[in-house]
């Protein structure tokens, strides 16, 4: 096996749940969401050479992602996921009513408008900085941090309509 | 706590790590509020991972570097040279697949992949709905409208240049795997039997069915049941004519 393949197999083990997962809430889709990775892996691969910071290796991936995941919705709408259907990781472990509200959240998540849910998924899950996704997303660093704010707020409302300090109408 | 004073108290991105959660959970303090909720939504968000996914996009891979090297570059004469030849074999393997043995390459390769790279797929203990196997048909442009049986495994695999939908169908004598082969040319029925594998390749709607078990068991009659599924009896040969086959050894 040559070195590219090596790098290649590390790219994919290191990148390839988180962009899974990523792709998954886009979508809400489990069988797109595995295209996606696929096909993002693969483009990465094709193109890799054209990558000039390593460090910004997710940042990349994370764009042909979007793009991959855009080009796919202009074809076809597919059919969604029941989210509560869904597993999730580490659940065995989980006292029952944490396992109630983290299935409530989990739903509320897959009710957010998906303006609000993108940056927030790029932001837990990905772990990305307000300017890297103020760059995948093209918006400026403010409104990439105003839209993760309320989708934070929106998620609280909706799961006890308490909690929320501004309601979505209020802060918009 | 408004926009504004979201900016001034959370300078910081993203994750809330265990350890601060405990300090200001003890502490009783609102960041307790909001890291709990962090880790519930880090817990939400978490979806579980499909189990052969990494191992299908390294496939995936490798099946692309034997079909184009990509990312070595070559001086441009030895390219030229390199096409040229690729030409001549892909010709000449052209018509010797049309003379010789139309069946066979596809049939190594489909063999291949489901003892070879997806061996843990016949094992599969599960019932796949039969709408997920309606819905993943239904993207290859086939629609299945009556059923397939129990069906323990389904997921979509390349075969070589091919796109496939790979199945897993458990029966008395044991599970048989199930490869549809999109926009695979077949030319005639074949039925195989080899030292530790059996089954058969046919037509199927625009691309070929591929089935692999073990020596003895009844391809035929799991053939007819697929096609029966999918209304395509009209366009394949019927039981009677299994008989003519050829065997390949």
């Amino acid at each position: 096996m040559s070195n590219p393949q090596f790098q290649f197999e590390a790219l994919v083990r290191a990148h390839g749940p988180e962009l899974y997962r990523v792709a998954f809430w886009l979508c809400r889709h489990r069988e797109l969401a595995e295209d996606l990775v696929q096909e993002t892996l693969l483009r990465a691969w094709r193109s890799i050479k054209d990558l000039r910071e390593v460090s910004k290796i997710k940042a990349w991936l994370m764009i042909i992602l979007r793009r991959e995941h855009a080009r796919i919705y202009e074809r076809k709408q597919h059919e969604q996921v029941d989210i509560a259907d869904l597993e999730i990781e580490d659940m065995s472990a989980t006292p029952h009513a944490e396992q109630l509200a983290t299935r409530e959240l989990r739903n509320a998540l897959g009710r957010l408008e998906s303006k609000y849910r993108e940056p927030l998924v790029m932001q837990v899950l990905g772990g990305f900085s307000i300017e890297e996704i103020a760059q995948a997303l093209d918006l400026t660093p403010a409104a990439v941090m105003t839209q993760v704010f309320r989708a934070r707020e929106k998620l609280k409302v909706m799961m006890n309509g308490k909690e929320g300090l501004n309601s979505p109408e209020k802060s918009a | 706590m408004n926009v504004f004073d979201f900016r001034t108290k959370k300078p910081h991105d993203g994750n809330l790590p265990e350890v601060k959660f405990e300090l200001a959970r003890s502490a009783g303090t609102l960041d307790a509020i909001d890291a709990a909720f962090e880790l519930q939504l880090r817990s939400a968000l978490m979806v579980a991972l499909p189990e052969t996914l990494l191992e299908r996009v390294l496939l995936a891979q490798t099946t692309l570097l034997q079909s184009s090297p990509a990312g070595v570059r070559q001086p441009r004469r030895m390219l030229w040279a390199l096409a040229a030849s690729v030409s001549f074999i892909a010709l000449a393997a052209t018509l010797w697949w049309q003379t010789q043995a139309p069946n066979s390459a596809l049939l190594n390769q489909a063999i291949a992949h489901a003892t070879d790279y997806e061996p843990q797929a016949i094992w599969s203990k599960g019932r796949i709905p039969a709408g997920s196997v309606r819905a993943v048909f239904a993207e290859f442009g086939l629609p299945m409208t009556g059923s397939v049986g129990a069906v323990s495994y389904i997921n979509r695999c390349p075969i070589g240049n091919y796109r496939s939908i790979h199945m897993v169908l458990p029966t008395d004598s044991g599970p048989v795997t199930a490869l549809y082969v999109a926009q695979a040319p077949v030319r005639e029925r074949l039925a195989f039997e080899r030292a530790a594998s059996a089954g058969s390749i046919s037509e199927f709607g625009r691309g070929a069915l591929v089935l692999v078990g073990k020596p003895g068991q009844d391809f035929a009659q799991l053939e007819q049941r697929l096609k029966h599924a999918f209304a395509l009896e009209n366009v394949t040969a019927n039981a009677a004519a299994y008989a003519a086959d050829r065997y390949v050894h």
